[in-house]
């Protein structure tokens, strides 16, 4: 029996050396820092008194980050109506681009993939951090967000047909075998 | 060779979680919600750990908690009734008519803010000093207040602090809405976490303009990035402000939109010939473009590269307020940079000529290559400021 002291100091050890990788994932999926930080810091708060289970789970991490997703996507963290943050990408900078190809033109494309990113549905942009950032397979994936493999493979390929506008890129198996898959 | 998508993609979620915040604040917020509340429960929460504690508790320990908020209540009107009695009615009004309107207005950046709970009966936050880091490696340096009145007349202050290392490179900075009176802080317009770098800040009818270079780690290293305007609605009576889309500015120069030169500068006394230079890049094309900071100067000489020590200023000048300004060039515009030698006591050492200078810049990688030339054997190079004097 794990007494109240131990979850407690489990459960801060926890917090201490995962937040930071919490909060990358939560700030790639809210795209600002202000809402990353309330995300994480909703989910800990939420799970602190179901900590008991989040121990009993093989992989306490991968436990938390789907808290988090599911809550990301739920919406369920709200927004306090008085909290200010400032815009995450400044608009209209590719209106200013110069078409000279030296190696700017390789950040431009980043800026213009980064904001895309940020049009994605939420579900799409989740899927794709997931696959992308944390290299999970699809399955794992579909466990993450609820759904069907197949589901995962269509929000995926989805956004990658969006992301692919934004530049001119290599032909590459993984993203070849996502596009080749656009569902309906 | 063109990237795959799915390797830029990864690339550009990777370079991004970068910018997450910091994780000190969220672990402190965390836990003193948590653990820290079961054990102690002795720290005033703020109003929005206040709303989530109150979600998150169990029903007994809220009953607890209500209990103990009625008794506060209690004996919070009992004290104030007792105040009332021994107070002038006039006194006693304006003190709450000011706490109110401070608390309404910094409960806007509440969830931000680290300091103390605003209770009814708080009183208003004055304007901390801001904590540019932990171990103190930053300095904090606050600029001339920015005053203006919103159209019922009343005074706000707007204070710019920018953090900066040792260098004078700025890290963050953060911007905060004062009322100009009590010099309550009202709300942050720009927080540290934001990590942008003022350019200035200016007023233009109701609205306060923030304009602010936000850099993020590219490719091989560098900085890139953009100057953009933020701008912030005050209300007529200044007691709520809301931040509107920024608009973008200027972006990041590249090392094709800069003509660069590198010149020796005047032999003016107590310069000794041949130990000044000035390295001023020119925007050529004709959209403005910003830079910051210093560049970086390498000079292979005897086989070695070296790279010039940066300094805010020496004996033939430099940056004169310590900081390393965001410069926005507009087409045309010149930024100069001086390097000179380094002021050493000791005789001037002997050394062979440069057989190479390569000149970058963190915001544009490589803007120039020089060949040969007598350069001082020891280099200092300062930031660049605006203009052609490299002083400033």
């Amino acid at each position: 029996m794990v007494s109240t002291a131990q979850q407690d100091e489990a459960f801060a050890a926890f917090v201490r050396s995962e937040s930071d990788a919490l909060l990358k994932t939560g700030y790639l999926l809210t795209r600002n820092g202000p809402d990353a930080e309330e995300l994480v810091q909703d989910t800990l708060v939420w799970l602190y008194p179901r900590w008991a289970q989040v121990q009993a789970a093989e992989y306490r991490l991968a436990y938390v980050r789907k808290a988090m997703v599911n809550r990301f996507l739920a919406g369920k963290r709200r927004k306090a109506a008085t909290e200010l943050y400032l815009e995450d990408a400044p608009a209209g900078l590719a209106d200013q681009l110069e078409s000279t190809p030296d190696r700017t033109a390789e950040v431009d494309e980043r800026d213009l993939m980064w904001r895309e990113l940020g049009v994605l549905s939420d579900r799409q942009r989740a899927a794709v951090v997931l696959r992308f950032f944390h290299d999970l397979p699809d399955e794992e994936v579909a466990g993450v967000l609820d759904c069907r493999v197949g589901t995962v493979r269509s929000l995926i390929s989805r956004a990658l047909s969006a992301l692919r506008m934004t530049g001119t890129f290599a032909d590459d198996s993984v993203g070849s075998y996502y596009l080749r898959n656009v569902g309906p | 060779m063109n990237k795959s998508l799915t390797e830029e993609l990864h690339s550009v979620l990777l370079s991004h979680s970068l910018d997450a915040p910091e994780p000190a604040p969220t672990i402190d917020a965390v836990l003193s919600r948590t653990v820290s509340t079961a054990t102690e429960n002795n720290t005033a929460p703020t109003a929005r750990t206040g709303a989530l504690r109150n979600r998150f508790w169990r029903p007994s320990v809220r009953l607890v908690a209500v209990a103990a908020s009625v008794a506060a209540l209690v004996l919070g009107v009992a004290v104030i009734n007792s105040g009332r009695s021994s107070n002038k009615a006039s006194t006693s009004s304006a003190f709450s008519n000011s706490s109110g309107s401070a608390g309404s207005a910094s409960g806007k950046t509440a969830g931000r803010s680290a300091g103390p709970a605003q209770g009814p009966s708080a009183r208003p936050q004055l304007h901390p000093a801001v904590r540019c880091d932990a171990d103190g490696s930053s300095l904090a340096v606050t600029g001339a207040p920015l005053r203006f009145s919103t159209a019922s007349g009343r005074l706000l202050t707007v204070v710019t602090t920018r953090c900066k290392s040792a260098d004078g490179s700025q890290q963050a900075s953060e911007v905060d809405l004062l009322d100009g009176v009590s010099a309550a802080r009202l709300g942050i317009l720009v927080p540290l976490s934001r990590q942008l770098h003022i350019d200035f800040v200016y007023v233009t009818g109701d609205r306060i303009v923030v304009r602010a270079a936000s850099w993020q780690l590219g490719p091989r290293g560098s900085n890139q990035g953009a100057v953009s305007e933020y701008p912030f609605e005050v209300s007529p009576d200044g007691s709520a402000f809301i931040a509107r889309p920024a608009t973008s500015y200027a972006r990041s120069c590249t090392a094709s939109q800069l003509r660069t030169e590198l010149v020796a500068a005047p032999a003016v006394p107590p310069r000794t010939p041949g130990s000044t230079f000035l390295l001023r890049l020119t925007n050529r094309s004709p959209q403005p473009c910003a830079v910051e900071g210093y560049p970086d100067v390498i000079v292979e000489r005897d086989g070695e590269a070296g790279a010039a020590r940066q300094t805010l200023s020496g004996a033939a000048g430099g940056s004169q307020d310590g900081l390393a300004h965001v410069i926005v060039l507009n087409p045309g515009d010149p930024a100069t940079a001086l390097l000179e030698a380094e002021s050493t006591s000791a005789a001037p050492r002997s050394c062979g000529p440069a057989t190479g200078v390569t000149i970058e810049l963190p915001s544009v990688g490589a803007i120039a290559t020089v060949r040969g030339g007598q350069l001082p054997c020891v280099l200092q190079v300062h930031p660049l400021v605006p203009g052609i004097s490299g002083s400033g």
